[in-house]
Parts: C-alpha cells; structure tokens; sequence
C-alpha cells in the first residue's frame, strides 16, 4: 500500500503541493481532481519519485523502474509510434515485437509508421499511454490522460485501462471522464 | 605566376606518386585527431550531459570555465602538456614527450571544451520531459542519458565536427609536444610549415590540399550522416 503523510513541496518559494493524507491500495484506481495549480501534477512526480517532498514522506512505492509516469505535455522521442513503444518493450527485456499489439489496444494500429513529431495531440497521447502499458507497471501515473482526446480517444484509453491490473491514478481536472470508483480531491 | 604553378604541379605529383612522408603526416593527423576526440568524448559529452540534464548547482562558473577554455590558444594548451610530460614535469617519468600519445593528449584537451559545451547547450535546450520519461519507462540514469543525447544528436555532430576542425588542423599541441618529427609525430598542420619555412612551397602544398581534401570529405560525409537520422 502506498501511504503519503504530511506532504509539502515548495518550488521555487511557491507551496506547490500540500496533503495530510493518502493511502492507495495495491491495484486500487483512484482519480486525483481538483482545480489548476492545486497540486496535481506535483503529488504524480511525487509518486513517480521525480519530485522529493520539502516535508513529509510516501512510502510503498513501487521499485524503480516499476512505476511509470505519462506527463501531462507528454514528449515522444524520435522515431515512430512503434519505436517508442518498442523502446519501452526492449527497456524491461521484452521483445520489440509486442510494440504493434500495445499500439493496437489503443486504437493506434494506423499509426504505428507515422513518426512521432508527425502526430496530432490526440495521437501522441494514445501512443504514450500505449508506451506506458507496454512496460507493465505497478504503479500508473496518467497525468490529464484525456487532455486533447476526442470521444473515441477516450474510449480507447479507457478501454485499455480496464485491462490494466496494476495500482491506478489519474490527474483530471474532471474526473468523469476516468469513471474510476475513488475520487481524491486536491485544494479543498 | 610560374611559382604558383610549379607549385602545384610538384604537390600533385607527390600526390599521385604516394609520396610516403606526406600520407604518413595525413595518418598521423587523422589517428591522433579521431583518438584524441575519442577520448575527450568518453568524458565531455556525459559531463555535458550531466551539467544540462542535471543543472546542478554552480553550472554558470563550469560553463563559463568551458567557454574560455575554447578560446585559449592551441600553443598555450601545448605548453601546458609539454609543462607535465617534460623530464622535470611532474609525469615526466613516463617518456611521452615527442610522442603521439602526447599530441593525442593535448588535443584531448582541445576537443573537451567544445564537446562538453555543446553538449551542455544541446541537452539544456531539450525537452527536460524526454530525459524524465526514459527515466520513469525504467531507463537507469546513464541510458536515458543515452536516450536524451540521442535526440538531440545532429547537434552533436555538428559539435563532434567543430572539434575536428579544431584538432585536425592545429599546430600549437603538435609543434610543442609532437616535436614534428618525421614519420612519426609528423601531421599535415606541422608538414606544411616546416616544409614552407625550408622555401619548399611545392611539398608545403601537397599536404594543405589534402587536409582540404579531407575537410571536405568529412562534411560530406557528416551531412549525409545528418540526414540519414533525420528520417
């Protein structure tokens, strides 16, 4: 189980984050909401062990490796859809072939060729989440997941979240969109 | 105008003809070049790395360090090398002076600061989210270093070039610690001007129109390879 206590993260003098309180169950799918500048982004670096607390601790975090973060301006590196996904396959000792399976769960299939910096901002964040599942993870961090997505986008996201086994969470301004059974809200 | 011709036509003859003391020059520039940023390049590149994927505290002071360190004249780097292999320098007991390996080691010294730079400029100007990204995928430290340096590798090459140029065709480091000596620290650079100052312009020349033989090969050679990692 992850546990955050007391957690305080001041950037640059500025009091970007401030939570009591958290405990997430292993394979629990919780939504984290809450308006801009809440702190959002902040508690997922957090959890992805990018950010260190000012205060305060998480503990039970996943090893690393084992917790991905899909950021909420997600970046692709050069090369095509399929590349990036193969990158993340080939990190954890899988074969790159598998790529074209993860792209296809995201409804991406089209798109597997088209290099990277070629897709629209719906696109790019199919392939990243795409590229986030390959791995695997215990830990999911999806950071504004639906952020660009028309309606089938949202669709395909969530359907390939649904067979996701692992430990869960989503940053949303709206969490209807995530339809997760526990909502977290942040800055109230 | 007669002196011009004769001139050329003496450096084309020794050209064709192989002539053994001007290629020899040519492998000793190009061994001690491509060793020389080799190894300036195992270190400097990951530091540059570093300085801009990591930007820890005082950068400003190293960068600035990195940019005066460019301009410094290649002669005052030889002295300072020829200051540490001389006999009374402190690694003086290693016999390296008027040695290759010496010449390697200056423009080592050369090559850092211009690879270390523009890795750092490359790197600080990057997305900071690609280098996370390898990171939270499960990348270690030094692969997603990796990764990152692979997406910003045209600028890269265009560093490794700048330190090419800088070291190819220097004079300073392979005067002062190379000694120049014939068939063995003897480069193109230090060819042309020995020959010159003895009033042979002919056999001055043949070296001076294969370093811009080379220099053109080279970015011909660099560009195609720009272009293949652009697809």
């Amino acid at each position: 189980m992850i546990r955050a206590r007391d957690l305080v993260v001041r950037l640059g003098g500025v009091t970007a984050l401030e939570l009591r309180s958290l405990d997430i169950e292993a394979g629990e799918r919780v939504a984290i909401c809450g308006p801009n500048g809440c702190g959002k982004t902040t508690l997922m670096r957090v959890l992805a062990g990018l950010q260190a607390p000012t205060a305060g601790a998480v503990e039970g975090l996943p090893p690393p490796g084992r917790t991905v973060l899909v950021h909420q301006r997600p970046y692709l590196f050069r090369g095509t859809s399929r590349d990036n996904v193969a990158y993340a396959l080939r990190l954890h000792g899988r074969p790159a072939g598998e790529a074209d399976a993860w792209l296809a769960r995201l409804g991406a299939t089209a798109i597997a060729d088209r290099r990277a910096q070629a897709l629209s901002g719906g696109e790019r964040r199919r392939v990243v989440i795409a590229r986030a599942l390959a791995v695997e993870p215990e830990l999911l961090l999806l950071d504004e997941p639906y952020a660009a997505l028309d309606e089938e986008g949202i669709a395909a996201v969530n359907g390939a979240l649904e067979g996701f086994a692992g430990t869960l969470v989503v940053a949303a301004p709206d969490t209807s969109l995530a339809r997760l059974p526990r909502v977290v809200r942040l800055g109230t | 105008m007669e002196f011009l011709w004769d001139g050329l036509r003496e450096a084309l003859r020794l050209l064709v003809t192989g002539d053994a003391r001007v290629f020899h020059a040519a492998f000793v520039s190009i061994l001690c070049t491509v060793s020389a940023i080799t190894l300036a390049g195992l270190v400097a590149i990951p530091y540059g790395a570093w300085l801009g994927l990591h930007r820890p505290r005082g950068r400003a002071g190293q960068v600035f360090f990195l940019r005066v360190w460019m301009f410094v004249p290649t002669v005052v780097v030889g002295l300072l090398v020829y200051g540490l292999l001389t006999r009374h320098g402190p690694l003086g007991g290693l016999d390296l002076l008027y040695t290759r390996i010496a010449i390697v080691g200056g423009e080592a010294l050369l090559a850092f600061p211009i690879l270390g730079s523009a890795t750092y400029a490359a790197t600080r100007d990057l997305d900071p989210v690609a280098h996370e990204t390898a990171r939270t995928l499960g990348a270690g430290w030094a692969r997603a270093m990796l990764k990152a340096l692979g997406e910003v590798r045209i600028s890269l090459l265009t560093a490794v070039l700048l330190a090419f140029a800088r070291c190819f065709s220097e004079l300073g480091v392979a005067i002062t610690v190379g000694g120049s000596i014939e068939m063995r620290t003897r480069t193109l650079a230090s060819t042309v001007v020995l020959d010159l100052s003895r009033g042979r312009f002919g056999e001055a020349l043949a070296p001076g129109i294969i370093l811009i033989l080379l220099a053109c090969g080279i970015t011909i050679g660099a560009g195609i390879l720009a272009r293949e990692s652009e697809r």
